[in-house]
């Protein structure tokens, strides 16, 4: 019976999480302790714990789980383990049951190096790409004539040095395209090596339409995820025509790739690099929301701007800003939108979002002023306590739209200004949701978004 | 010469200090480290001295009179004894200020609640106190606990007493960390865990954010309109936060509408405690009430202290239309008057079209490197085509805006219909 109940434990197990790993802070260095979280279904009883060790590059994770109860009741976990403070390199973590030897989930972890003696930038991109890197010392002059030109390895490829502007800066250009991941970066310059452990990501070279589904896992180490929550381009409702103008600048010295709204063109092949002090405007329509992709050491100098317009009452208004969300935006806590209408002159749209590929969230409304006790006896019951299901837009991002909270729930109407509080989920930065208050006559748009 | 060289450097802002406290999050346990840049020539070693909680830093400017770079200073501190420090590098001129907390790694007594109050005592403080005491009604065989503030004892709230929280009521005390002791009938507990700080001077920038409201505005405006705003702040823990110099507290669970009085054309300052800023939530809203049947209004954000930048930061995609007003509002968190460059170029052919110092100003400015209570930001609020007439005819415009020093700015412009009065909000994102 036990040994029914431990494969009937395991195999639900892996079939309801494989590969579901993920790392907190996505972008370790060699001084933060990185902690994973093992998402699965489990027995009763489980997981009781957890014991890692670390073979080289390898860590595993055995999760003690109990089996023993007669009936196996499957339920979700978010196990946390705690991984330490690890040196700098690119690590396969792999997590299992304690008896078995099978991974009910696997994920690649980065962790850079925080004392690397180089700076590079861009510190992604391959074949063509030109790469300027700095550390003390790195281009000595000799004292005695020829100096030997500083040899620089991105990977297990060599790049060609252009010229050293100075002691300290190497610019080296790389010249043979690499299947795209993580490398070391190694100088070697008049007898000393200078290496940066996992310093570089080799993206992937070329993306053309017919590979436009690519969606080769993003190192987290280097990208950061952005979300574009809405962009219509069509007809809308009251005989509205909508545009979105998605704005986006590189304000930095280097040429970073975003993922890939972007692309600069396809013919022959896209460009999904953004050229440096370079603007680019595009009308995408994405009217679930689009996640996208940043360099981490390109995102703090990229901005960008939303603008939603109504074409067929242009004269009247310019628009509405959206935000973009970034990833420090997003929420792993409950979260609230204050001040939102319930007049029925205005349609009030709730549109929520997910970047884990989670599909649940929970809403609660209440008015504005209500206020909560401290006890079961002093809490005002919300008005509205519903959970959400949203739709998986692809692997990562799910959304969902309530087209108006006052039809939803009819409770709502008359209840003046409310409060719109969103939870369930982990504790990912994974959560965001705005309102959208649209006059139904002049169709002008007011955004209400988390502050 | 070296006064002469000295006061350059602190007229000139390019020379402004940057000061790092590496942990960032220091405890008692932890050797702190201070990590200072500032542009020099040659300099000896910087003399770093302490008195109290005041730690100064002199950074000579050197016998050699080449041009400036800039250098990196690394000084260990060692480990400090808990409480707020003060950063100051090169008084009484000073070329840079900050402050930080040290907490107690020792403490066994941990505070839920907002872990700051003002000398006058009174503010609700909820510690954890697990096992501290026997729980039961019966007060002669289960007395309550005892709690002191630096020995001055604490009124315990009876009915918020359960098994493993105490709430009380902080006493009177002088400025400063204050020692904590839970005397219960199972143990005694203690730490220097709460800080108090004097309302009658300036908010410590270690307990107190510096958060904007760009807008505040009332009263008539422009082509008939009547402007409203209204700001909401919501208290999202379960604990009563006080913000610095605001009277009441916003109630745990609930919200508030903030008043801050008469309409403040270039904005307000509102300064939550640092480790709770977090739990609060904002919205703000400006209508036009003359109007109020065709729009809801303009949602403008709310600035959080980590949103002003010191780096040059763009303002996309804004219209050049004869239709509309536009408007650029530029604001320094810091309250200190100074300059900021913009710059506009064209969208289409990133050209530069015009570029400007425009000087901020406010209604009680502060000094820079000093701290400062004043809750009226440094502002300029241009109107695009009248500071900038080149502009006209421009289609499609960029603004990319920087602090002519080192100050940290924000900025945001408003696209306004003139019929319609209704207002586009455009924010750098």
């Amino acid at each position: 019976m036990r040994a029914a109940t431990l494969a009937f434990c395991y195999l639900s197990a892996i079939s309801a999480s494989a590969a579901n790993i993920w790392f907190d802070p996505p972008n370790p260095t060699s001084r933060t302790s990185v902690v994973a979280h093992v998402l699965g279904a489990y027995c009763a009883r489980g997981p009781m714990g957890s014991t890692v060790t670390r073979t080289g590059n390898l860590i595993s994770i055995s999760l003690k789980f109990d089996c023993t109860v007669g009936v196996p009741i499957l339920a979700g976990f978010d196990e946390i383990v705690d991984l330490g403070v690890l040196p700098a390199g690119v690590y396969e973590v792999v997590a299992g049951p304690n008896e078995l030897l099978i991974a009910i989930a696997e994920g690649k972890l980065t962790v850079r190096d925080a004392s690397s003696p180089l700076q590079i930038s861009p510190e992604q991109g391959n074949y063509g790409d030109i790469l300027t890197i700095r550390g003390a010392g790195i281009a000595p002059v000799c004292a005695v004539a020829p100096c030997p030109v500083p040899r620089v390895f991105v990977g297990d490829r060599e790049a060609v040095v252009l010229r050293t502007p100075d002691t300290d800066t190497i610019v080296a250009s790389l010249v043979s395209a690499r299947r795209s991941g993580v490398v070391d970066v190694t100088v070697q310059s008049a007898g000393r090596t200078f290496q940066s452990i996992a310093g570089f990501y080799y993206s992937p070279v070329v993306l053309d339409d017919s590979q436009s589904s690519f969606r080769e896992p993003i190192d987290p180490a280097f990208f950061e995820p952005m979300l574009i929550p809405v962009a219509i381009n069509g007809a809308g409702a009251f005989g509205s025509r909508w545009t979105t103008e998605v704005t986006l600048r590189n304000e930095n010295d280097f040429p970073f790739a975003a993922y890939t709204i972007f692309d600069n063109s396809c013919m022959p092949v896209c460009d999904i690099r953004m050229h440096p002090h370079t603007s680019r405007l595009i009308r995408p329509n994405q009217p679930n929301g689009y996640l996208f992709y940043v360099s981490r050491q390109g995102a703090p100098n990229a901005f960008f701007g939303i603008l939603l317009r109504d074409l067929s009452h242009q004269s009247e208004a310019l628009g509405t800003e959206m935000r973009v969300v970034r990833e420090k935006d997003f929420f792993d806590r409950p979260f609230t939108i204050v001040n939102v209408p319930s007049d029925m002159r205005f349609r009030v749209a709730l549109r929520l979002y997910r970047i884990d590929g989670g599909t649940t969230l929970s809403l609660r409304i209440r008015t504005l002023d209500a206020i909560e006790g401290y006890g079961p006896s002093a809490e005002q019951p919300p008005l509205v306590d519903a959970p959400i299901t949203l739709a998986l837009r692809g692997d990562r991002l799910a959304s969902a739209y309530i087209g108006d909270l006052l039809t939803a729930y009819p409770q709502l109407a008359g209840k003046g200004a409310l409060r719109v509080e969103i939870s369930g989920t982990p504790s990912q930065r994974a959560a965001w949701a705005f309102v959208s208050v649209t006059n139904n006559e002049t169709q002008h748009v007011t955004i209400i978004s988390p502050q | 010469m070296r006064a002469a060289i000295l006061t350059f450097l602190v007229s000139t802002s390019l020379f402004a200090a940057t000061i790092e406290v590496q942990p960032a999050v220091p405890t008692s346990a932890t050797e702190v480290v201070l990590r200072i840049q500032e542009w020099v020539s040659c300099p000896p070693p910087p003399k770093v001295t302490r008195l109290g909680t005041t730690i100064s830093v002199v950074i000579d400017p050197g016998p050699c009179l080449s041009p400036p770079v800039l250098g990196s200073f690394l000084l260990p501190l060692g480990l400090l004894e808990p409480g707020d420090y003060e950063v100051i590098v090169n008084p009484p001129e000073r070329t840079g200020y900050a402050m930080f907390f040290v907490s107690d790694a020792d403490s066994s007594v941990f505070i839920q609640s907002p872990s700051i109050g003002p000398t006058s005592g009174g503010t609700e403080v909820t510690l954890f106190a697990d096992a501290v005491n026997c729980f039961g009604p019966d007060r002669a065989i289960c007395p309550l606990p005892t709690v002191t503030f630096n020995g001055a004892a604490a009124t315990v709230i009876e009915a918020k007493f359960t098994a493993g929280t105490l709430a009380v009521i902080a006493p009177p005390n002088a400025k400063g960390i204050a020692d904590v002791v839970i005397s219960g009938t199972r143990a005694t507990r203690h730490g220097r865990v709460f800080r108090y700080y004097d309302p009658a001077e300036t908010p410590p920038l270690s307990m107190f954010e510096r958060v904007l409201v760009p807008v505040y505005a009332f009263g008539p405006g422009a082509f008939g309109s009547n402007w409203t705003t209204e700001v909401t702040v919501l208290n999202s823990s379960f604990y009563d936060i006080e913000a610095y110099r605001r009277s009441g507290r916003v109630k745990g669970r609930s919200t508030t509408t903030l008043d801050f009085g008469a309409s403040r054309s270039g904005g307000v300052l509102y300064f939550p405690p640092r480790d709770f800023s977090s739990q609060m939530q904002f919205g703000s809203l400006v209508r036009d009430t003359s109007r109020q049947a065709e729009d809801w209004g303009t949602e403008v954000p709310v600035v959080r202290e980590s949103q002003f930048r010191k780096a040059i930061f763009s303002l996309l995609n804004i219209p050049v239309d004869t239709r509309f007003r536009q408007t650029l509002r530029v604001y320094d968190v810091d309250s200190v008057e100074e300059f900021a460059r913009v710059s506009i170029y064209s969208m289409s052919t990133s050209s530069l079209i015009a570029e400007k110092s425009i000087p901020l100003r406010s209604a009680n400015p502060c000094k820079r490197f000093q701290p400062c209570a004043s809750d009226e930001p440094a502002t300029a609020m241009i109107d695009l085509l009248t500071t900038f007439p080149e502009v006209a005819g421009a289609g499609r415009i960029r603004f990319d805006i920087v602090a002519d020093s080192t100050s940290r700015l924000w900025a945001f412009a408003t696209v306004t219909n003139n019929q319609t009065q209704h207002v586009t909000v455009i924010t750098p994102q």
